[in-house]
């Protein structure tokens, strides 16, 4: 059985390295995007409020197996040139969707949770709401936004074993590739499989633990 | 409306107009296509040994990849598979991921109503296999209440098996023939259907299955195009009688499908 775990394992570490980078790019491109969403909701006019809280319901609410179908197989379907997506951009692309969903409204959230009088107190005191939002929202929401940060980071991970319906070989697509050939040890690679995942998913959590101790917990003061 | 806006707008609908213009001539022969990019793109579905499977050395391979790689190589075109699971084949041949599917794919006719499929490359016996102690023996006492049958997603299998046994419990399984033996092997279903050549692999690898007496079904297995590109199905049924009459299908069939001579050089 080791034998054959060491012979499969090059399969599993290139499906690992795929889900690496597809939820790696996902993941900045989704947090980015997401926080501009967040701040656009939080901080933003009305109407921004109600469109971007549409998109982001459309999103939150919708299987993410149902988005990948929608952005590789019916996007392209409307014949617009840079909608072609192959395997590896879809797969960004709806990661990127998908998480920025949920880090715009984690985003918002923090945003929102700074007292008020904060931000009156800085425009009183002559701030612009740039300067507003960098020396006073900012660093106050950035501790809140960490701590779920790093649970959507550890979701998107585990979203990615979905791909494979796209024709995106991620972990889980390698690991049914390789029990096609060796089908009698389904579950030892299986719990090398789970085991892949944790190596990738746990030192997330640890980075966002410390990220959390390097700014500082939640300390609130009107 | 403001006045560049309006011209931005212009311009924009211009670009997403000509652009959809563009993308439509360019499909007017895909068979043009195919050899000025000098790819051909092949969907398969690498469900498993002997069809379509990732060898150890991590190529794609068997029957149906390597008749696709044949192709591609008369064509003087370069191969590109594209692999997804069995319910993205014609979504992905649809939506123009792809030129062509190759894969172990029964044209059956709602299908047909969608895509277009090819003369038949081979035929398949669909049959039963069951684990040594289930007690079933014969095809007659697969049909009761107590029996739960296994078979692929989205298959022809699923199908034949809830005609032939209406009294028994039928259960998809996504992921291909192995996880219809494993599920039958582990005791989650008492009776599994595929087709004859992947069972013969499943009894080499769970000693304790046994094949049932008999076939369900022989069913034709052809490639599939888009129904607008009735060029490119004629190279694809050309190709078929000229790999037929020339006794190469036959080698191709003989080494795949009726040998184990495969299993040494690629499992």
């Amino acid at each position: 059985m080791l034998d054959a775990l060491q012979q499969h394992m090059p399969f599993l570490l290139a499906g690992l390295w795929m889900t690496v980078q597809v939820t790696l790019l996902g993941i900045c491109f989704g947090t980015l995007f997401g926080t501009l969403v967040g701040i656009a909701r939080a901080l933003g006019p009305r109407p921004a409020f109600w469109i971007l809280g549409a998109y982001i319901h459309l999103w939150r609410g919708t299987p993410f197996l149902c988005q990948i179908y929608i952005v590789y197989f019916v996007l392209p379907q409307t014949g617009i040139a840079w909608l072609q997506f192959d395997s590896f951009q879809a797969s960004v692309v709806a990661l990127t969707i998908y998480s920025s969903s949920y880090i715009a409204e984690i985003v918002r959230a923090a945003i929102n949770a700074v007292p008020r009088g904060q931000v009156e107190g800085a425009r009183s005191v002559g701030m612009t709401s740039g300067q507003t939002l960098r020396y006073v929202i900012a660093p106050q929401a950035l501790r809140m936004v960490l701590p779920p940060l790093g649970g959507v980071y550890v979701i998107m991970v585990k979203v990615t074993a979905v791909l494979s319906v796209i024709g995106t070989t991620e972990l889980v697509r390698q690991a049914n590739l390789v029990i096609q050939r060796d089908p009698a040890n389904i579950m030892p690679i299986f719990l090398v499989v789970a085991g892949l995942y944790f190596v990738f998913c746990y030192p997330m959590l640890l980075l966002t633990q410390w990220a959390e101790r390097r700014y500082g917990g939640l300390h609130l003061e009107a | 409306m403001k006045g560049p806006i309006r011209n931005l707008l212009t311009v924009a609908g211009a670009i997403a107009l000509s652009l959809s213009i563009a993308a439509g001539t360019a499909r007017a022969d895909l068979v043009d296509d195919i050899v000025q990019r000098g790819t051909l793109r092949v969907a398969v579905q690498t469900q498993g040994p002997p069809i379509s499977f990732v060898n150890k050395e991590g190529k794609r391979t068997g029957f149906a990849v390597e008749i696709a790689r044949r192709l591609a190589n008369d064509m003087g075109v370069e191969l590109k598979l594209m692999s997804y699971e069995w319910k993205g084949l014609i979504p992905a041949l649809l939506s123009n991921k792809a030129d062509m599917i190759a894969a172990d794919m029964t044209p059956s006719v709602q299908r047909s109503l969608k895509i277009s499929f090819t003369e038949p490359v081979f035929f398949e016996k669909v049959v039963a296999f069951t684990t040594a102690g289930s007690g079933i023996t014969n095809m007659s006492d697969i049909n009761a209440e107590n029996v739960a049958v296994a078979a692929t997603q989205g298959s022809t299998h699923y199908q034949i098996a809830q005609e032939k046994f209406p009294k028994a419990e039928v259960k998809e399984y996504a992921g291909g023939g192995p996880a219809v033996a494993h599920a039958v092997a582990a005791g989650r279903a008492e009776v599994g259907v595929n087709n004859s050549g992947s069972v013969r692999g499943f009894l080499r690898e769970y000693t304790d299955l046994r094949r049932i007496e008999g076939t369900l079904r022989r069913d034709p297995l052809s490639f599939a195009v888009r129904p607008e590109n009735t060029h490119m199905m004629q190279v694809l049924n050309n190709y078929i009688t000229l790999l037929k009459v020339r006794g190469q299908l036959e080698d191709i069939r003989a080494y795949w499908w009726n040998s184990d001579a495969w299993r040494q050089d690629h499992m």
